[in-house]
């Protein structure tokens, strides 16, 4: 499944929209995600490696994407994480 | 907690949608300051006219051309200001607003891209920008509120001065200071507005500049 360049840093948005997707479809193939994500196959591809690397992602026999209980976590610890910045700031009424 | 972030952000987008309206208006400040001062021009011109044509003798100041230039005077002065504050109206109405809406409705993914995609350098300069327009557009207002009253003071003041005999300096004197305690009474609210309008947007720079501050520290760990 190699495709090119490896990801060093992920897009954050990006991550958050595969998992998002995988959340809520619970499994797919690679061309049903790539078109519910909106991303082009190869950008796919490799940030499925990279996923599958950090074990947030794993695949069956059948090449079907799922979403591991960590990757589910970590996309909630990355909802947090931001809340925990956005939800201090205070909006005054202007 | 996914909508909780959500609403956050839609509050933080809605904020600085508002700050870009009162960044408008501070741009359109040009444009209402020509258009006032045009009106100015043409309703001096006309005083003057009036002025001269009764010293002169070009006409009688009880015919009607002394009235209808007295008359002129006011409409193109009260008319333009009038343009002016509809002309800056319309340009903040056209600001586009909300076009983050359908980012947002992707849920966290799409707050995410928004915080990606803020300009905060830009943003601090917007609210800046947009205290400095509200203290410039609440002394405009009232100083065009006391022009306006002072004007149509002196008019009067002129006519009473005509009918008995008062010394028409001191009236001068008088309605202009009586203007410009009309000119504030009038603009109290809108005085008081602003000011609070500027605090709080003083307030939203401290808080922004916290966020942007922690959030560009804080790194996400995988």
């Amino acid at each position: 499944m190699n495709s090119g360049e490896p990801i060093s840093k992920p897009d954050l948005y990006v991550l958050a929209r595969i998992i998002k997707v995988l959340k809520e479809r619970q499994k797919l193939n690679r061309t049903a995600l790539a078109t519910a994500t909106g991303l082009s196959y190869d950008r796919l591809i490799r940030y499925l490696e990279w996923m599958e690397g950090k074990e947030f992602v794993q695949f069956d026999a059948e090449g079907d994407i799922t979403l591991t209980k960590k990757g589910a976590k970590t996309y909630d610890d990355l909802v947090k994480w931001i809340l925990q910045y956005v939800g201090k700031v205070r909006f005054p009424k202007i | 907690m996914e909508q909780n972030l959500t609403a956050k952000m839609e509050m933080l987008m809605t904020a600085l949608d508002q700050v870009r309206k009162y960044k408008e208006i501070v741009a359109s400040m040009a444009d209402f300051a020509v258009i006032t001062a045009l009106s100015i021009a043409t309703a001096l011109a006309f005083l003057m006219l009036a002025k001269f044509g009764v010293l002169f003798g070009w006409f009688n100041p009880w015919d009607g051309i002394a009235g209808l230039l007295a008359l002129l005077t006011v409409i193109v002065l009260v008319g333009g200001v009038v343009f002016a504050g509809f002309w800056v109206n319309r340009r903040v109405r056209h600001v586009k607003v909300g076009q983050w809406k359908p980012t947002l409705e992707e849920g966290a993914p799409g707050a995410i891209k928004l915080l990606q995609e803020l300009n905060w350098e830009n943003i601090f300069k917007d609210i800046r920008r947009a205290k400095m327009g509200f203290t410039i557009y609440g002394l405009t207002r009232v100083f065009i509120s006391w022009l306006i009253i002072a004007v149509v003071l002196n008019f009067a003041a002129g006519f009473l001065s005509s009918i008995v005999h008062v010394a028409e300096i001191n009236l001068t004197l008088t309605m202009d200071l009586l203007s410009v305690v009309i000119a504030v009474f009038i603009n109290r609210k809108d005085l008081q507005k602003r000011y609070e309008q500027v605090g709080n947007l003083d307030a939203l720079l401290w808080e922004l500049r916290w966020f942007d501050n922690e959030f560009r520290r804080a790194d996400f760990e995988t």
